[in-house]
């Protein structure tokens, strides 16, 4: 019913002082225009005309001033606290929901960025993962990047002094803060072998390493490899020998016969001392004890991608030593001296237990067992001689410490990782294929578990980053009726009452959430007992389920808030949508819903995935499309409803993006932190002196065999304690 | 008969908050009920209960709600909360002893 204009008139003026208050100013005129009303239909139902009625009305009415008086004193406190509220809003909700939002994002988004790359890249071939991790994560050699809070002083032991020009000389200033400590001159040490370092100043400090430590041979063994270097080059080549078998033969190129003396005098100078030290995992304890335990997935692999970098430079130095001893005591045995030859032949054996007793890493490991098959070249030069049972010995020897690895080579290309690939995570089922026995499902559940969560966090940023382009939207509709109404008539900010907003996003945001958690964590229907790259179809389509449902019930129950609140205020508002499409749409919903449940252990389940999932992002674009379409073309009578729709949501939807944060990303970093922590494959040495786990539970392993071959082929005494000697004619070339 | 404005509005919480205890009221249904219960002694007009509903409102003492009724009029219905009827609770008592010593000093009675 049109209302009279002397109503609209005295209502206007009784109601001017709560202009600075739209809202509250549209609720007051709404109260008032009733309550006249309900005077007015009293004053017909005693039998008065309408026009009567209304005079009568009016004039009760009182003036219209004194009432504005009254209204705006009774109303003083309430526009103070309505306007800190918009303030608020405008100054802290919403530019607090962006902020959380953006960095959230971001910070999945770097931080995720270098997982997938790692992920995507690594492929499917376990050995070149460390390779790989290398590659994805260059930078993370220097471990302040996997820990932005590594103090100056914590990261003085990992980047030494930056200011210098080497890195060598960088990692020397270490051991320049404390010249006692060996750790830190063996990492010096290893810094410099691994660069081209000028061979005048790494032999000066290979002697100065020997005087600091004269019962440790690495330093020997590295000088003789030097020298090594210059005296000769090292050919390898494969030779068919008379039985048709193949060999590796080492030939020796010699440029100065003199330095190649000094070189191998200085090598069995090395293989006579006591003990070989190369301190590289003493320094990864002492470094690693100053890392906290990483909380996220980008900062574990960083942390993992800076142990595998360390640096192992004697190694190869020692498998040439050990390639070129038996060659030079084929020289010696040629010029008569077969008595000094003899510490050459044997070399192979106290130079791989030297490697193999300071080893923390599999490629130790297995250089020791390369070094320990050149026995099999100094049996051939003692069956050359004629010396057949020493030959015979050393080769069985030979062939004895290359047993370990043999066997476990041989159990991990017969194990099949197929029984366990379904139920690992991707990392696991990289690093498996090296462990020497099954691993149990409770040592697979944790990394399983991260990768849920690892996804789960990219969903909720996603999810977050449509609440955020939701809220752009909004905005676009709102500042559109803004230019385009009048100043009377432009979009409010309706200040909802906290408990709508509790409503709202109890319903709406919290419980969808809540009831997912439940599902996935509790219920045993989700699954998760497979890993994500088994279930993935599965797994997307209930995210993508998730997110369609939290939308649309927090849109359609703002909407209704919105709405009520606008009818209430007398705006203009366009007659709803359809009931029935709305329950239609929730009933697909919850139908999609249990017959995901249903087909998603069956083949044709992932079809049936792929198409309703397709289909549903597809049908959810088009609806936000041509929502947006219809706020924004709507006809300019509805236009305050539509831009006060769109400012309104505003709020709520910050409020659900915080809360959506607040209730998602504590419980699931909480969770991945954990994961972490628990997974024993994804242990790093903070507290152990090991490397990974599931490399030191090799190592230990072939350790322990391969030594224990050593010391009972000690037992049996050196080879040049075999009763046998070598005839007085050597006919060796 | 007018009363002084000052005791009408010193005397209009307590009533209000009363009326609106007993059942959620709209601002027209509380003037009738005010006007019939005093039997037409108040006349209360607009600008007396409005500006007092909004202040309880203000202060959280009542809350209102939009409902449309049967005859599908949509009004504005104002009901207590619970600190509004802790503070109706004094005021009754308040207003008891209040009275009492007025009409004991007026009329040497402690009754009306």
């Amino acid at each position: 019913m049109p209302q009279d204009e002397r109503i609209t008139k005295i209502i206007n003026e009784a109601t001017e002082g709560l202009r600075d208050d739209e809202e509250l100013r549209l609720d007051v005129k709404a109260e008032l225009a009733s309550h006249i009303d309900d005077k007015v239909e009293s004053f017909k139902s005693e039998g008065k005309s309408e026009e009567e009625s209304v005079e009568i009305a009016l004039t009760s009415f009182g003036n219209a001033s004194d009432i504005a008086t009254e209204l705006t004193r009774a109303n003083i406190r309430r526009m103070k606290i309505r306007s800190i509220a918009r303030l608020l809003i405008r100054a802290v909700l919403v530019p607090l929901a962006v902020a959380i939002v953006l960095i959230l994002s971001v910070n999945h988004c770097i931080r995720l960025r270098g997982t997938l790359a790692f992920l995507v890249s690594a492929g499917a071939e376990p050995q070149s993962m460390i390779a790989r991790l290398n590659d994805v994560l260059p930078g993370t050699r220097t471990p302040a990047i996997a820990d932005p809070l590594l103090n100056a002083q914590h990261a003085f032991l990992f980047e030494g002094d930056p200011t210098r020009g080497t890195k060598a000389a960088q990692q020397r200033a270490i051991w320049e803060a404390d010249t006692d400590s060996m750790v830190y001159f063996g990492n010096y040490i290893s810094c410099l072998l691994s660069e081209n370092s000028d061979p005048s100043l790494l032999e000066e400090e290979l002697r100065l390493g020997e005087i600091l430590e004269p019962d440790n041979a690495r330093y020997t063994y590295a000088l003789a490899e030097i020298l090594l270097k210059r005296a000769c080059q090292t050919e390898l080549s494969s030779v068919r020998n008379d039985n048709g078998e193949k060999k590796n033969q080492t030939e020796l190129i010699i440029n100065d016969r003199n330095l190649l003396d000094r070189a191998m005098t200085t090598f069995s100078v090395a293989l006579s001392k006591p003990y070989y030290k190369t301190y590289a995992s003493d320094m990864l304890c002492e470094q690693f004890a100053l890392l906290p335990r990483p909380r996220h997935f980008d900062q574990h692999l960083a942390q993992m991608t800076f142990l595998s970098s360390v640096l192992h430079p004697d190694i190869f130095a020692n498998r040439e030593l050990a390639r070129a001893a038996p060659e030079y005591a084929r020289l010696l045995i040629h010029e008569g001296r077969f008595e000094e030859a003899r510490v050459f032949l044997n070399a192979w054996l106290p130079l791989s237990l030297h490697v193999l007793n300071s080893s923390f890493s599999i490629i130790e490991v297995l250089i020791a067992s390369t070094i320990a098959q050149s026995g099999h070249n100094s049996a051939l030069i003692y069956e050359e001689v004629g010396m057949q049972t020493t030959a015979t010995a050393v080769r069985e020897a030979a062939t004895r410490m290359a047993t370990p690895i043999n066997d476990w080579n041989d159990r991990r290309r017969e194990r099949s990782p197929a029984s366990w690939a379904p139920t690992s995570g991707f990392l696991q089922r990289l690093l498996t294929p090296f462990l020497n026995q099954a691993p149990t499902q409770e040592d697979l559940a944790p990394g399983r578990n991260l990768e849920y969560v690892l996804f789960e966090q990219m969903v909720l940023s996603l999810m977050l980053f449509l609440f955020l382009v939701l809220t752009c939207a909004c905005l676009v509709i709102s500042l559109r009726w803004q230019l385009k109404l009048h100043s009377e008539s432009r979009p409010l900010l309706i200040l909802p009452s906290w408990r709508t907003v509790v409503h709202v996003l109890a319903l709406t945001v919290a419980l969808p959430f809540v009831a997912f958690y439940l599902y996935t964590r509790w219920s045993g229907l989700a699954g998760r007992g497979f890993s994500l790259s088994h279930r993935f179809a599965p797994v997307a389509m209930e995210v993508l389920l998730l997110t369609v449902t939290i939308l649309f019930m927090f849109a359609a129950m703002a909407k209704r808030a919105i709405r009520t609140r606008c009818t209430a205020l007398g705006i203009a508002v366009p007659e709803p949508g359809s009931k029935r499409i709305r329950w239609l749409f929730v009933g697909a919903l919850f139908v999609v819903w249990i017959s995901v449940l249903i087909v998603r252990r069956s083949e044709v389940g992932r079809v049936y995935l792929l198409i309703v999932g397709s289909t549903l992002s597809i049908a959810f674009l088009i609806c936000a499309c041509l929502a947006l379409l219809k706020h924004l073309a709507a006809h300019p009578s509805y236009g305050r409803f539509h831009g006060t729709l769109a400012r309104s949501a505003i709020p709520f939807l910050c409020a659900a993006m915080i809360v959506a944060a607040l209730l998602c990303q504590p419980y699931l970093s909480h969770q991945e932190a954990a994961f972490l922590n628990n997974d024993p494959f994804l242990r790093l040495p903070h507290e152990e002196k090991v490397f990974t786990w599931w490399e030191t539970d090799i190592v230990r392993s072939l350790k322990k065999k391969m030594l224990s071959t050593a010391a009972s082929i000690m037992q049996k005494g050196p080879f040049h304690n075999i009763d046998e000697t070598a005839p007085d004619e050597v006919p060796v070339k | 008969m007018s009363f002084d404005r000052d005791l009408v509005r010193s005397v209009a919480r307590p009533i209000v908050l009363q009326l609106v205890s007993e059942r959620p009221m709209y601002g027209y249904e509380i003037i009738k009920v005010i006007n019939q219960r005093s039997n037409n002694t108040f006349q209360w007009r607009e600008g007396t209960l409005y500006p007092c509903l909004h202040r309880l409102e203000g202060e959280g003492l009542v809350k209102s709600e939009w409902l449309v009724a049967e005859s599908g009029r949509k009004r504005k219905y104002y009901n207590i909360t619970r600190k509004g009827k802790a503070i109706l609770a004094e005021k009754e008592q308040e207003w008891g002893e209040f009275a009492a010593a007025v009409n004991s000093i007026l009329f040497g009675t402690a009754g009306a």
